[in-house]
C-alpha cells in the first residue's frame, strides 16, 4: 500500500465493517487521540453518506427522462413467451383430426391463409418491394428468387437476393394420412454482416444487426439531410424503398439538440437479411409431437419437423458466426437448436434468449420512437 | 419487447430501457387507488422499484424470472410501508394540534429549506472528478461491488490494483470537500 492512501485504506475498511477486532481497537484509540484523523473519518463518511445519496438521486433524475419517454412512445412489454396460443391450437387441432369436417376447415383455412397472405404482400411490396420467392413447389426451388424476380433490389451491394418473412407462399396444404404438411423455408446468414436501411414516411429499419443498441442510436438532421448517430459514427441516410447500403460519412460526439420531431427506428432480426438456401429441404407435419430428425430422400437431405410449425411464422436458418455454422429453427419467439447428425428423431430443445446470443439475432424488437435532433 | 430482452439490454448498459418498465404502472394505480394513492404515488412508488431493481441488477443480486411480479411486490411492501408511516404521521398531528410540538418543527423546516442538501454538494464533486473515478466511487460506494468483480468489469489487472485506483480516487474526491461545509449537510 503506497504511504498517502494508508489511512484512507484503513477508513475504508472500518466503513465497510471489514476490520477484525485486533484492528478496530487500535482504530478507535486513534480515533479518540488523533484530532486530525478523527476528521479525516468523519468527512469520508459523509462522502459515502452524500455519494450514495447523489448517486441516487441522479439515477432518480434520469428517470424523470425515462418516464417521459414512456409517455411519449406509449410503450409496452409483452410476455416472454407465447405458450398460451400454441396450446390452444393444439387443442383445437386434436379436436378436428380424424373429423371428416377436417377437410372442409382445411380448405377454409387455405382461403383464409390466402386472403391473409394477400394483406400481407402487399404491405411488404410497399415497404420493400423487391425479393418474393415466386415459385412455392413441393420441391421448394430455392434458385426461385435468382430466377424469377422482377424487381431485383439493385441497391445492396452483394447482389444477393434477400428473401423476405413471413412469405406464407411457401405453405404446402395437403393431406398425408389425415395430416397437414408445411414446407418451411430455409435461410442462410452470416454475422456480423454489412448494414443495410429502408427509410421512408418516417420508418427507418435497419438490416444486418440485430444488437444494434438503440440507446448509442441517434437521428439528427442539417437542413433537410437526415443522418444516422451510432457510438460516434456518423451516416448518411436518403430516403430508400429499398435496401441500401448505410454508409458513414465521418464520425462526431455531437448530435445536436433535441426536436420536437419523432422517427420510428426498427432494428430487423437477421432473418430479414438471410438468403435463400438450397443445401435441404424441411417438411413439418402436424402432429401432437415437438421433434425433428434428418434423412435422405432421392439423394436430397431432408429435415422432418414434427409438431405445430406454420410456414407464415417458422423457417429455418444456417447461421455462420465466428467460423461456427450453426442450424436454428425458428417459430415465432421460440429459437431452437438443431443438430444435423441427428438422423432420429430427437427433442426440440428451445434456447433461453437471456443465454443465448444467437437466439436473440432472430427475435423480431419492437420499432422505437426515437426524436430527432438539428445539428447546424 | 419482452422482460428479457430488457433485462439483457440493460446488461449490456443500455440504461433507458429503465423506460419500459413504467408499463406496469397501471398496476400500480389499481392498488393505490384501493387505498387512497393518487396518480402521484404510483408513480413514486414504481420509481422506487426500479431502483431497488436496477440496483441489485447492476450488483448481481436480481436472480428472479418475473421481473413483474419482483417489481410489483416491492411497491405493494413499499406501500404498505407509507400507509403505516401516514398513520403514525397522522397521529402526530394530533399532537401538534394540541399544541406541543409546533414551535420544533417550523424551526426545523425553516433550517432546512435553504441549504443545498449533502446529494448535491457530492454530485457537484462527483461530477468535478470526472471519469473513470466517478463510476469506480458509484460502483465500490453505492453498489458495494467486490473489487473482483469491479476489476473484471472496468478492466483493471486485478482486485488490488482496482482496490489501489478506488482509493485514489477518494482520495482526490476529497479535495474538492471542505470539512466545514460537508459536516454540517444533510
Amino acid at each position: 500500500m503506497e504511504e498517502d492512501l494508508k489511512d484512507i485504506d484503513l477508513i475504508d475498511r472500518y466503513l465497510n465493517n471489514e476490520l477484525d477486532e485486533q484492528q478496530q481497537r487500535v482504530f478507535k484509540d486513534r480515533y479518540l487521540n488523533d484530532p486530525e484523523f478523527k476528521k479525516e473519518v468523519e468527512v469520508y463518511q459523509k462522502i459515502y453518506e452524500g455519494v450514495e445519496k447523489a448517486t441516487r438521486d441522479s439515477l432518480k433524475q434520469r428517470l424523470e427522462g425515462y418516464y417521459n419517454e414512456y409517455v411519449d412512445e406509449d410503450l409496452s412489454i409483452e410476455e416472454d413467451t407465447k405458450v398460451v396460443s400454441i396450446n390452444k391450437w393444439r387443442r383445437t387441432t386434436w379436436v378436428i383430426t380424424g373429423i371428416a369436417a377436417s377437410l372442409l376447415l382445411v380448405a377454409a383455412g387455405v382461403w383464409y391463409y390466402t386472403l391473409k397472405n394477400a394483406g400481407t404482400n402487399q404491405q411488404i411490396a410497399s415497404t420493400r418491394p423487391a425479393n418474393k420467392i415466386d415459385s412455392p413447389n413441393v420441391k421448394h426451388d430455392q434458385y426461385a428468387g435468382t430466377k424469377g424476380n422482377p424487381s431485383k433490389d439493385h441497391t445492396t451491394k452483394t447482389g444477393e437476393n434477400k428473401l423476405p418473412l413471413p412469405t406464407g407462399k411457401g405453405d404446402q396444404y395437403g393431406l398425408e394420412g389425415g395430416q397437414k404438411v408445411s414446407i418451411i423455408q430455409v435461410l442462410q446468414a452470416n454475422y456480423p454482416q454489412p448494414l443495410f436501411y429502408t427509410f421512408k414516411d418516417s420508418l427507418l429499419s435497419v438490416y444486418g444487426d440485430p444488437q444494434l443498441g438503440l440507446i448509442r442510436l441517434h437521428i439528427f438532421k442539417t437542413g433537410n439531410q437526415y443522418y444516422l448517430w451510432y457510438d460516434g459514427d456518423v451516416y448518411k441516410l436518403d430516403p430508400a424503398n429499398s435496401r441500401t447500403t448505410l454508409k458513414k460519412t465521418g464520425n462526431s460526439e455531437d448530435f445536436g439538440t433535441k426536436s420536437p420531431e419523432r422517427i420510428k427506428v426498427q432494428v430487423e432480426p437477421l432473418q430479414e437479411s438471410a438468403t435463400a438456401s438450397a443445401k435441404f429441404s424441411v417438411r413439418a407435419i402436424q402432429v401432437n409431437d415437438n421433434s425433428y430428425f434428418f434423412m435422405k430422400e432421392k439423394g436430397k437431405q431432408v429435415l422432418e419437423l414434427r409438431g405445430n410449425f406454420m410456414p407464415k411464422k417458422c423457417f429455418v436458418i444456417r447461421l455462420k458466426k465466428d467460423n461456427k455454422q450453426d442450424l436454428y429453427l425458428v417459430n415465432k419467439s421460440s429459437v431452437y437448436l438443431l443438430d444435423e447428425k441427428n438422423t432420429n428423431p430427437a427433442r426440440l430443445k428451445e434456447l433461453s434468449g437471456l443465454i443465448s446470443q444467437e437466439a436473440r439475432l432472430f427475435i423480431k424488437r419492437d420499432a422505437v420512437s426515437l426524436p430527432v435532433y438539428i445539428r447546424k | 419487447m419482452t422482460e428479457s430482452q430488457i433485462i439483457d439490454e440493460l446488461k449490456k448498459g443500455n440504461e433507458n430501457y429503465l423506460k419500459y418498465l413504467y408499463s406496469f404502472l397501471p398496476d400500480v394505480r389499481r392498488f393505490t387507488r384501493q387505498n387512497n394513492g393518487d396518480e402521484e404515488d404510483a408513480k413514486d412508488l414504481l420509481q422506487d422499484a426500479i431502483i431497488t431493481f436496477y440496483d441489485n441488477l447492476r450488483s448481481g443480486k436480481y436472480l428472479q424470472s418475473n421481473l413483474k411480479g419482483y417489481l410489483l411486490t416491492i411497491c405493494r411492501n413499499k406501500w404498505l410501508d407509507k400507509l403505516d408511516k401516514l398513520k403514525r404521521q397522522a397521529n402526530k398531528i394530533k399532537d401538534i394540534i394540541s399544541g406541543q410540538e409546533e414551535a420544533e418543527e417550523d424551526r426545523q423546516f425553516e433550517f432546512r429549506i435553504h441549504r443545498t442538501s449533502l446529494s448535491e454538494y457530492l454530485q457537484e464533486g462527483l461530477n468535478k472528478l470526472g471519469e473513470p473515478c466517478k463510476t469506480l466511487i458509484e460502483a465500490t460506494v453505492y453498489l458495494k461491488l467486490r473489487m473482483e468483480q469491479v476489476a473484471q468489469d472496468y478492466g483493471y489487472a486485478d482486485a488490488h490494483s482496482a482496490r489501489q485506483q478506488k482509493l485514489r480516487c477518494l482520495k482526490r474526491l476529497k479535495g474538492f470537500i471542505s470539512y466545514e461545509q460537508i459536516i454540517n449537510l444533510i
